[in-house]
């Protein structure tokens, strides 16, 4: 009896004739995402079977696999010859840890399996009973455990315990919907951001914008950690790129009206992301706007700063969504404690004691036209590095 | 490389990495065997604890190691039998080891209460006096601020709390005190005094709780009964040795030291007077340790001109977060700083044994403010 992790995918079923594209692109993702542990992927009608599981190294690739976009559940069992005898040896290991109640359920695909599905589940269910009868009983309406029996084509069975499956990601697999960047700030929602859109499949490149020395190092070292943690949702890596732009504030602060400090900065860092989407063949933007939470994020800002970009496509997963929600998220994918931490991302050196939160394009252009706003995006664009984080 | 954040630790001293290799490598026993090495391991750190005894003139208290000063802090607050209802009073300067130990026991029912400090940082003896009741059985006070460097007057605190009830118990962090003052405990009369090892160029990782002998505290670390029962766990033989040595020297110089750091911090504020810079001195010189020099210099962000420094290899630290939303040094708000003049506070704390460029210091200081002041102002 082998120890296997069985992957189901989800929205992958919904395609029609590119469907073998998603799947490669999902095997592959999966290859890539376990590849350091000498896991083998194969793939079974509908599913990935991962072999190669040790009581060492399960609890890293359950998780593992439970950050890969497009997998709607997986599933820790053992997989065994289907034979009869192998199968109820199995099952009975299984149910050792068993507690309280259970009932099986079989699936048999494979109809030359000579016993049917009720059959082998009573003849299953009969022999645990016949083992830990004293502790365990049968409950067919809400047992404590499901011992589920997948008899399957290729001449394998696997079983598993009900309470071994998890829910994965769901979506679609990462980088079947192409390339985008993330300006990626070191608060809650851009890490909540990037996450959705890898759910949807876009391998997600970042950038972040940082005042060193107005801001600190230390808040350089959070967003670096918070690409750490996203990095298993992207497919095992993040190219972020950080660019300073510390000497736009400056010229800002010294030439322009203090109010429009935000809403200039802003323009700026799309004009340099735009810049670098296309150098790197990057279709998309995205942010973690979220409609009315802070001065930045009203329509009027939105659109005053959306009107520098030439003809890329900008997408804020969170346009709508609370910030409980968001939080929630943030949680469950472990960027929130991280997020929290104090250090900002752009300095607050320079944050007007009242931002313009209705900003009219002609009255910023105006404010705009104060500095050189060419040659301090060219400056900032040419001082980027570039890290990558596993 | 002007490291001037000694106040945070200091390098340690290289006789004291010489003896703390030995005890790793060649007296690596543990002091609880009952062979010969081991024993003689025991005796040196009996030595180590009769020494800094001796060196804080204490003849009336014991010492217990501990991993660091925030332990030995601790186990003051969590070891004297307070009872629901009890009062504890601790300054509004006290390092966050006091500071929220002591809060924390108002979970337990234990009423603390905070003494007010003035504008200079010394404690404001009148309040400590209207906070002065029959359910007091604590005060913690401590020798010197981290933050400011103000000394407090703690005879004086003694004198009127031992005066008010003799029965309270009265303890001192004197963590940027110690190796840099000279003490006298039993003049002081103090019941608890805290140290740390890294502050004086010994290593991290230990402390100590001097207390005195006829106090009666619960262990607060159970286990093997090391300590004499106060605070189990196999001994750190040569952070305690590493203690020793660094005690040693520090008292040794304490003089010298004293007036080697005295100049430093003269000369800057010398020359941050000649300059046309406005800054605010937190803490006087007169009643605070040269070790430690606190300015605000308003308009300009302590962590910027932290950052600006850094670019000439100049350390020094700040004690205020960096984020406007987190706007929080607690010790500079008591003092009734507002909130752009904590904002805008740096910290630079000397030792004795570097040789600093005052000149290229003072003057880096101040060409960071201007150049700031004018990007920013």
């Amino acid at each position: 009896m082998e120890k296997i992790i069985l992957v189901r995918y989800g929205e992958i079923y919904l395609k029609g004739k590119n469907r073998k594209y998603f799947e490669k692109t999902l095997e592959n993702n999966i290859k890539n995402a376990v590849l350091k542990h000498n896991i083998e992927v194969s793939r079974i009608p509908g599913r990935y079977l991962l072999t190669g599981i040790t009581d060492k190294n399960q609890s890293k690739i359950l998780k593992l696999v439970g950050k890969i976009a497009g997998i709607y559940s997986y599933s820790l069992g053992y997989c065994v010859n289907s034979d009869l005898n192998e199968i109820l040896n199995a099952s009975i290991e299984i149910a050792e840890y068993f507690n309280e109640t259970f009932k099986v359920v079989t699936n048999r695909a494979d109809k030359t399996f000579k016993l049917n599905s009720m059959e082998l589940s009573r003849e299953v269910g009969g022999n645990v009973l016949k083992k830990y009868g004293s502790s365990l009983k049968v409950d067919v309406h809400s047992p404590k455990h499901i011992l589920n029996i997948d008899i399957r084509e290729n001449g394998k069975t696997y079983i598993f315990d009900s309470n071994d499956n998890y829910l994965g990601v769901g979506g679609m697999p990462v980088s079947s919907s192409g390339h985008g960047l993330i300006l990626l700030s070191g608060g809650i929602d851009s890490p909540v951001a990037f996450y959705l859109m890898n759910k949807r499949g876009v391998k997600v490149h970042a950038i972040h914008f940082h005042s060193y020395p107005y801001t600190s190092e230390l808040a350089k070292e959070k967003v670096l950690e918070l690409a750490s943690i996203l990095a298993p949702y992207n497919g095992g890596e993040i190219a972020l790129y950080l660019c300073n732009v510390a000497k736009i504030q400056e010229q800002i602060h010294k030439n322009c009206n203090a109010d429009y400090m935000i809403t200039l900065l802003r323009r700026c860092m799309f004009r340099i992301s735009e810049r670098l989407a296309k150098d790197k063949q990057f279709s998309m933007l995205i942010t973690g706007e979220n409609l009315g939470q802070v001065a930045s994020q009203t329509i009027e800002s939105m659109t005053v700063v959306e009107n520098v970009i030439n003809d890329t496509v900008i997408l804020r997963p969170l346009i709508t969504f609370d910030k409980t929600e968001t939080i929630d998220i943030a949680r469950k994918i472990e960027t929130f404690d991280v997020s929290v931490r104090p250090y900002e991302d752009c300095c607050t050196v320079f944050l007007p004691d009242s931002p313009v939160t209705r900003p009219r394009l002609e009255k910023v252009e105006f404010e705009e036209s104060k500095i050189n706003v060419d040659k301090l995006v060219n400056e900032a664009y040419n001082s980027i590095e570039k890290v990558i984080i596993k | 490389m002007y490291y001037l954040d000694n106040a945070a630790t200091t390098k340690v001293n290289d006789k004291v990495v010489e003896k703390i290799l030995k005890y790793n490598s060649e007296h690596y026993f543990n002091p609880s065997s009952v062979y010969l090495p081991a024993v003689n391991v025991r005796k040196d750190i009996e030595n180590v604890r009769k020494n800094i005894l001796n060196l804080l003139s204490a003849s009336e208290h014991s010492l217990l190691f501990t991993s660091s000063a925030t332990e030995a802090n601790n186990t003051i607050f969590n070891t004297i039998n307070l009872r629901i209802g009890d009062k504890v009073l601790i300054s509004s300067s006290e390092h966050p080891s006091v500071y929220n130990t002591a809060m924390a026991l108002k979970n337990k029912g234990i009423i603390v209460e905070v003494i007010k400090v003035k504008t200079n940082g010394q404690i404001d003896f009148d309040d400590l006096k209207s906070k002065l009741d029959d359910k007091v059985k604590l005060v913690s006070i401590m020798f010197v601020c981290n933050e400011t460097g103000v000394i407090h007057n703690i005879k004086k605190v003694v004198k009127i709390v031992k005066s008010f009830n003799d029965k309270i118990l009265i303890a001192c962090d004197g963590v940027q005190a110690f190796g840099k003052l000279d003490i006298c405990l039993d003049l002081l009369d103090v019941d608890f005094f805290v140290l740390s090892a890294h502050k004086i160029h010994g290593p991290k990782g230990i402390g100590a709780l001097v207390y005195k002998k006829k106090i009666k505290i619960n262990p607060f670390i159970i286990g093997g009964g090391q300590e004499n029962g106060f605070r189990s766990g196999t001994e750190n033989v040569s952070g305690i040795i590493g203690l020793g040595v660094a005690s040693e020297i520090a008292y040794k110089n304490l003089e010298n030291n004293y007036k080697y750091v005295f100049n430093i911090k003269k000369q800057i504020l010398k020359y941050l007077n000649e300059s046309n810079i406005n800054y605010i001195l937190n803490g006087d010189v007169d009643e605070s340790t040269p070790y430690i020099l606190s300015i605000s210099v308003p308009g300009i962000r302590g962590e910027v001109l932290l950052h600006m420094l850094e670019n000439f290899d100049i350390y020094v630290s700040t004690g205020s977060a960096c984020s406007s939303k987190h706007f929080d040094n607690r010790i500079l708000e008591a003092m009734g700083r507002n909130k752009e003049e904590v904002m805008s506070s740096i910290r630079l704390s000397f030792n004795a044994y570097d040789e600093y460029d005052i000149e290229y210091i003072s003057k880096k200081i101040i060409e960071t403010i201007l150049d700031l002041k004018g990007k920013i102002n």
